[in-house]
């Protein structure tokens, strides 16, 4: 995929390591789309083996994917890329099952990859939008701790919400 | 050396019940329509206390963006739509759009030229309707009538005196969390409309918190011209946009010189963060003697204007018989007769606009 044979000669590696201690090697443009690596190696500089362990490598694996696809059409990035950018994140989040999306957005969050964060969030609000409440519960697997009637008076006050 | 990245996240609570922490949470549910959003208060108690929280609201509002569409001196139709989300656009043209069921009783077709929209502000879509000024957020379907009539100007008009009018703006004082409406009072004498500008006239400032009026007195804003005319047709229409915290108004005016009645445009502005919490007006820019000037050489200054106030986005100017006002943080569509006034023009507001004219 790393077709980038343009800037090769001065691109620093990174190595980072998951909870699972499966590493891995990127280019530090492809690292600093994430926010947290992104201060980490402008403030301690010259470090080369970053350690996450609050990410698995299969996650880790998914956002640093994203994020190489993200930093290669940054450098020419013109309307065309844009589109392709777009279409790439569509079929990236696509397919996703609940609980990749789950550990994905928790892992984006955690390195602080604000556009993967965005991308994540706008698709779990998708899965909500138009649902009725009995489907949100289900899709969440969240269990209703109202006491009885109180769910009824919220609903009576927003009935429109509810039709 | 090996570093490790432990960010403080990683100690958040998390006993929310979908698994993740609430600040997610309130990321993804503030991307929600508002008919989504009261739907999820019923989900579960932390769902509940999230969004009833005020900041939660605040968020939420910003991401709504009001409009209507106004036809032939009526309101069709108000709507919401989110705000475009740069980072993801796969629902650009989301729009929540609704009849409005409660406007019905504001317009009356047959009173034409009474309708103005005022502007909007937050979500929020300011009407005045014969001098009454209704309040719409129609993402939550709501509209609020504002207790009482504007302060009239002093003296007080006798009973055959030419009639009082006003010129309205809307804002949203983020250090109080509260609508403003500011009123300005005119008089109508014959075709013109005059002394809005009065030095001593009285400037009323309704704050929805507080369903009440505040005044001040008319500052000596256009010094030495005691006897500005607002050029009708389009004083009608004046609508307000707020940029930086301040209610700005295009006004166009004209004043006799002499022999001459010199035609200008000029941007009044209140600011509602001053100290007293009433706000202050002053003339923020105007083009002193546009007779003078070609007419294109105006359009050319309103538009470097308009740079200025929207930091750096593109103006247009279009006017056509069905005028749509929409706004976002710096978004604002005004068109009139006469001068078109048009905020940075978000591509999909055009094309909502193409397709109504169409």
């Amino acid at each position: 995929m790393s077709s980038s044979s343009t800037t090769t000669t001065t691109t620093r590696l990174l190595m980072l390591k998951a909870s699972d201690g499966v590493t891995f090697e990127v280019e530090e443009a492809v690292a600093t789309k994430l926010g947290a690596i992104n201060n980490m190696v402008e403030e301690e500089g010259s470090e080369d083996l970053i350690c996450l362990p609050n990410v698995n490598g299969k996650f880790l694996g998914m956002v640093l994917e994203w994020c190489k696809k993200h930093a290669n059409n940054n450098t020419n990035s013109d309307k065309g890329n844009d589109e392709v950018n777009k279409w790439w994140d569509k079929e990236f989040v696509m397919d996703l099952d609940q609980n990749t999306l789950y550990h994905l957005l928790m892992a984006a969050d955690y390195l602080s990859g604000t556009e993967l964060v965005d991308l994540l969030t706008e698709k779990v609000a998708s899965m909500i939008r138009g649902k009725k409440v009995e489907e949100i519960r289900e899709t969440f697997k969240i269990k209703s701790d109202f006491l009885p009637g109180q769910e009824e008076e919220i609903r009576k006050k927003n009935s429109w919400a509810f039709e | 050396m090996e570093l490790v990245v432990c960010s403080s996240k990683s100690e958040r609570t998390m006993g929310e019940a979908s698994g993740f922490p609430s600040d997610v949470i309130e990321e993804i549910l503030s991307r929600l329509d508002a008919q989504s959003v009261m739907r999820c208060k019923c989900v579960c108690k932390s769902w509940l206390s999230l969004i009833t929280h005020p900041g939660f609201k605040h968020r939420h509002l910003k991401n709504q963006v009001p409009g209507a569409f106004v036809r032939n001196y009526d309101v069709s139709r108000a709507f919401s739509f989110h705000r475009h989300n740069s980072s993801n656009d796969q629902n650009p043209h989301q729009m929540w759009d609704y009849p409005c069921p409660n406007i019905d009783h504001v317009v009356t077709r047959r009173n034409t030229l009474s309708l103005r929209v005022v502007g909007c502000e937050n979500g929020v879509i300011c009407f005045s309707f014969r001098d009454v000024v209704y309040l719409c957020n129609p993402a939550i379907r709501k509209l609020t009538k504002l207790h009482s009539p504007p302060p009239s100007p002093l003296p007080p008009p006798a009973a055959t005196a030419d009639p009082t009018t006003y010129i309205y703006g809307l804002g949203y004082d983020t250090l109080t969390d509260d609508f403003k409406v500011v009123s300005l009072a005119g008089r109508q004498q014959g075709a013109e409309l005059i002394n809005f500008f009065k030095r001593g006239n009285l400037v009323g400032v309704y704050s929805l918190r507080s369903h009440s009026w505040k005044t001040l007195e008319m500052p000596d804003l256009f010094s030495a011209s005691s006897s500005i005319v607002l050029t009708h047709p389009s004083s009608t229409f004046i609508c307000s946009v707020v940029v930086n915290g301040s209610i700005h108004w295009l006004v166009d005016y004209g004043r006799p010189d002499e022999e001459r009645f010199l035609d200008s445009v000029g941007i009044v502005a209140f600011d509602m963060s001053t100290e007293c919490g009433v706000g202050k007006l002053c003339i923020w820019w105007h083009v002193g003697d546009p007779s003078a000037m070609a007419g294109a050489s105006v359009q050319a200054s309103l538009s470097s204007l308009k740079q200025d106030l929207s930091q750096g986005k593109s103006p247009a100017h279009f006017s056509g018989k069905v005028r749509l006002y929409a706004t976002g943080l710096c978004s604002f569509i005004c068109s009139s007769f006469k001068s078109s006034f048009l905020g940075c023009l978000n591509g999909w507001i055009m094309m909502l606009h193409v397709v109504i004219a169409g």
